[in-house]
This record gives structure tokens, C-alpha cells and sequence, in this order.
């Protein structure tokens, strides 16, 4: 594995970071986007560990700054969906420049992930996506499944005041929780961005890793949930799901950024063949 | 900005040469040294921004992340204190080949600051030395967090493991490291600068310790640039912190 600079846009203002596996021929691409306002290396370094475990794969992976984030400068006059789109189209150019590929596997966590699903709606170029953390629809039975986890947890009956006392003085201060309040600031994939997305995906019989943790808990409960609440038909076919209710949104800890990493490992490994196929 | 890799091929550090923008360049370069943890993630759009606003003003600016950290080789596990001065002594000489000068100056944020300090004492040879925010000693800052662990509670991402390793923020500095550092203390220093900067964002104890102690030497100049100054907070929104009258109080001092 080695690693080398990639840029993108007018005058080669976009920056970002390649790991290369030893073999480059036919070796599909993963392209990592930033995750809040963090460069891209995110937090934890997930983007460089994450990179150069899937470059020992085989795996080509760019972590890259959009405008406006780490090492590449904002795009003036542009709200947040045309200028991550100008950039894909540039970052899509520079990559088949370089690469010869026109088939991509699209990953990010949280406003990441949101924007891989944008993307992968405009046209149909995205063979795989990795999403850590998707805004998920609730499903019929998410309340009962929600309720029934409270009610059982020792702790929330222990810290019962607590909870009451947060629930009333955001009731009085009319604030919301601050998963509410993150979630309101994300620029989410429309209903149509979605419907277009998976059925790009599922044409190009392409594959959905969706990883969610207890950030998640407001809208996921149950693995399945995701593909299921879609209402999209077989996006479950394609899509696996994994949930981490005891990580955290961003891994601070250790043991969940590596099993991430293994979870997302293991994924490519065992999809590797199915996305270099196409690629040529 | 031009992105490069220099030190040794087996562990190739990282490094962004920022050319000097103005008509005439000037005859010194400016090496930027980063914290540590969550205090770098959020200080890098401001060394960014700081890299920038000096390349400006005629200088020659690098920026650099130390072995396992940031886009560098190597696992943050295996980092040492000795390894880390080690990079700065590269970075610096990488900076002077580079811009074609020989006169250097440091800039180090927290964690940075100290290690810079400790650098100046060394091999690398520093011109101005600005200390932004710095942590006064390894001990000093290792209660610092233990204390801040205290305060929030124990976590799984705030702890002391059975390793002796400290996770603060969900960073590990691991016994080696902490041990390391606990060995560097800026008053015990003395740094080898011709001119020293140290600009606060907001006042604590550890400045006012610095303060006090090198309030009498005549290279070391003390500047409070009031701004928002908490670099270990940490939300879900990876939210940065971009202090813009510090920012400007170094480009100030550094051209002064």
C-alpha cells in the first residue's frame, strides 16, 4: 500500500489523499467524504485507517475535502448540494483521468453518507455505497420496538428524574435534544434522491453497506429497518445492514472504530470481485 | 498549497508547503507545529487559515503531521516524544530546502508549542518561536486531562486503561507517550529562540505561570488575544474553532 495526492477542479483547487493497493489493475474505487465540517481524515483518523485497510484489499481509496472543508477552499455563491455536485463531476473527471474507471463506490458517515446517496442519484456511475449512520425511516413498528427498549432498561428506570426533568425544561425552554437539533442542521437526501439512488443501485446490481449506531436510536432500532422502511422494493436484496447500539456517532471508542473497520473490511473483501467486474 | 511527503521512505511524514504570495519573499520561513488529539482536528482549519494569511505576508509556511497522526505513516500506539522531535527536526530542515532560507521560525499550538519548545533545544535552530495557547508541562497537561476526565465523568472514552493508557476524547496516549511527556516541562526548557511569542487566548493558571516566569526575559513577549480557546470540546457536529484575533496576533507579531 502507498499513498499519493489527488486534485480536483479549475486550476486543481480540490485536495485529497489516495491510498493505492499493490496491484492497481482492475482494483475498484472508494471515495470517502467528509463527515460534518471535519477534514477529511475524520474523526479518529477513520478515513486514513479505514483507506489504507481497503487499499491492502485491493481496494483504490480517496479520501477527499469537498469545498469548503479541510484542505480545499469554499465555492462562493453556492448552496451545499450544487457545490458538493460540481465537485463530483470534477472528482469524477480527475479519477477516470488518472484510474480509467467510471464506476465508484460511493462512503461517509452521517452528512457523508447523505451526500453519497445525493450523488449516486444524479446518474448511474455509483456501484456500491458505504453509508456509517444514514438518516433511516421510522417503520410501523419502530415506537413499539422503541418503548419496549426503554421500558426494559434498568437504567432509564433508575435515572427516571432525570429524564423527566430534560423532558419538561425542553418542553418549558421549547429547545430540542441535541441529536434533534444536528439532525435538523443535516442537508438530507430527499424522498426522490433516495428512490433514484437505490434503484441506480439496484440496476447496476451494485451493493449497500448501511452501519448504524446509537446516534441512530431516534430513527433505527432493528437491522432490517432501513431497507424495509424505505418502501423501495428489494432494496433489501442489495443492502446489508449492521447496528452498533452501543458506538457512538463518531467511535471515540477504540473497540468500535475497529470493529467498524472490520465490518466495513470484511464487506469489500467479500464484494471485491462483484465490483471489479464491472469495472471495466 | 503544495502537498508532499519528506523524512524516510519507510515512514513517510506528511507536509503542505505554502509558498509565499506577496511580491518579495522574505528571507525567513515559518514552520507551523499541530496539537494533539481533538485539539488538532479542530485547529485545522485554523493553521490552514494561519498558513495562509504568513504565505501573504512573503513567507514560506509548511505545515506537517507528526508520525501516527493525521495523513503521516505509523499508528498513533506507537508514537513517542523522542519521534515526534525527530519530525520537527526534519520538518524544519525540509522547510529551509524548500523555501531556500535559512532562518526558521516555529509556531506550536498546545501540545505543539511544548514539543516546538522542546525542539529548539535541540538540533533544529529556531529564529521566532510563538507558543499559542501552550502546554506548560507533559505532567501539568496529563492532569489537565485527568482532571477534565474527572469532571465529565468516566467514560469508555474517557479513561485511564489497565495499560496505564489515557483515553481522553476517545485519543489514547499510551504509558510511553505520558511517561515521555511527563518529562518536558517549557520552564525547565529554556528554548533556544531569538524571540519568543506566547499569545493566550484566554487565561488559566498555565499561562499565568509561564507569565510570571519569563515575564523578565527580554525575547519573550506575552499577548492575550480574548477568543474561543476550548480546543478539547468536543460535539457531534465536528465542529472546529477558527480564533481569529489569535490568528491575526501572530501574523501581527511574526512581520512586527
Amino acid at each position: 500500500m502507498k499513498e499519493d495526492f489527488f486534485r480536483y477542479g479549475e486550476n486543481n483547487r480540490g485536495f485529497g489523499m489516495l491510498s493505492l493497493p499493490e496491484t492497481m489493475a482492475d482494483a475498484p474505487i472508494v471515495i470517502l467524504f467528509n463527515a460534518g465540517l471535519l477534514h477529511r481524515e475524520e474523526p479518529y483518523r477513520l478515513n486514513v485507517l479505514l483507506g489504507r485497510q481497503l487499499a491492502e484489499l485491493g481496494y483504490i481509496v480517496l479520501r477527499v475535502d469537498l469545498s469548503g472543508k479541510g484542505d480545499t477552499p469554499a465555492r462562493l455563491g453556492l448552496n451545499n448540494r450544487e457545490s458538493v455536485a460540481l465537485d463530483w463531476g470534477f472528482i469524477k473527471e480527475a479519477l477516470y483521468k488518472r484510474f480509467g474507471v467510471q464506476d465508484f463506490i460511493l462512503g461517509g458517515l452521517c452528512s457523508g453518507a447523505d451526500n453519497a446517496i445525493k450523488l449516486t442519484a444524479l446518474e448511474p456511475c455509483v456501484k456500491g455505497l458505504i453509508l456509517m449512520d444514514p438518516i433511516s425511516s421510522r417503520d410501523n413498528r419502530f415506537y413499539m420496538r422503541n418503548w419496549f427498549r426503554k421500558i426494559s432498561n434498568p437504567y432509564k428506570w433508575l435515572t427516571m428524574h432525570s429524564i423527566f426533568a430534560r423532558f419538561v425544561y425542553r418542553h418549558i425552554a421549547s429547545t430540542t435534544a441535541a441529536s434533534e437539533e444536528m439532525e435538523s442542521l443535516r442537508d438530507k437526501p430527499t424522498r426522490e434522491d433516495e428512490e433514484q439512488c437505490f434503484s441506480y443501485i439496484m440496476e447496476k446490481r451494485g451493493r449497500v453497506l448501511a452501519i448504524f449506531t446509537s446516534h441512530a436510536l431516534s430513527r433505527y432500532n432493528e437491522v432490517g429497518q432501513y431497507a424495509r422502511a424505505s418502501g423501495i422494493e428489494n432494496l433489501a436484496d442489495c443492502c446489508d445492514e449492521v447496528f452498533f447500539p452501543h458506538a457512538m456517532h463518531l467511535y471515540p471508542v477504540q473497540a468500535h472504530r475497529d470493529q467498524l473497520i472490520s465490518t466495513i473490511a470484511n464487506w469489500a473483501s467479500t464484494h471485491l470481485k462483484l465490483f471489479q467486474g464491472v469495472n471495466r | 498549497m503544495n502537498p508532499f511527503f519528506f523524512g524516510s521512505s519507510a515512514q513517510p511524514l506528511y507536509g503542505v508547503h505554502h509558498p509565499h504570495k506577496a511580491q518579495q519573499m522574505r528571507q525567513e520561513s515559518v514552520l507551523l507545529c499541530p496539537p494533539f488529539g481533538q485539539e488538532y482536528m479542530r485547529s485545522h482549519r485554523a493553521y490552514r487559515q494561519l498558513a495562509m494569511l504568513l504565505a501573504m505576508q512573503g513567507y514560506s509556511v509548511m505545515r506537517f503531521d507528526y508520525r501516527g497522526t493525521g495523513d503521516s505513516s505509523g499508528e498513533i500506539e506507537n508514537a513517542t516524544v523522542e519521534g515526534w522531535l525527530e519530525d520537527i527536526d526534519v520538518a524544519v530542515e525540509e522547510l529551509k530546502e524548500t523555501a531556500c532560507v535559512d532562518k526558521v521560525n516555529v509556531v506550536g499550538l498546545r501540545l505543539g508549542a511544548l514539543l516546538a519548545a522542546a525542539a529548539s533545544t535541540g538540533k533544529s535552530q529556531i529564529h521566532k518561536l510563538v507558543l499559542w495557547d501552550p502546554v506548560i508541562s507533559g505532567t501539568r497537561y496529563d492532569e489537565e486531562l485527568q482532571k477534565a476526565m474527572q469532571m465529565e465523568g468516566a467514560s469508555v472514552c474517557n479513561r485511564v486503561d489497565e495499560n496505564e493508557t489515557l483515553h481522553f476524547n476517545g485519543f489514547p496516549l499510551v504509558k510511553k507517550l505520558r511517561q515521555e511527556l511527563g518529562t518536558l516541562d517549557l520552564l525547565d526548557l529554556n528554548p533556544k529562540a531569538d524571540k519568543v511569542f506566547n499569545v493566550i487566548s484566554q487565561e488559566n493558571d498555565s499561562s499565568r505561570i509561564l507569565k510570571n516566569a519569563w515575564n523578565r526575559k527580554t525575547n519573550y513577549t506575552y499577548e492575550l488575544a480574548p477568543a474561543p480557546g476550548d480546543w478539547n470540546y468536543v460535539d457531534e457536529f465536528g465542529g472546529i474553532l477558527l480564533p481569529q484575533p489569535v490568528i491575526q496576533a501572530i501574523v501581527n507579531w511574526m512581520v512586527k
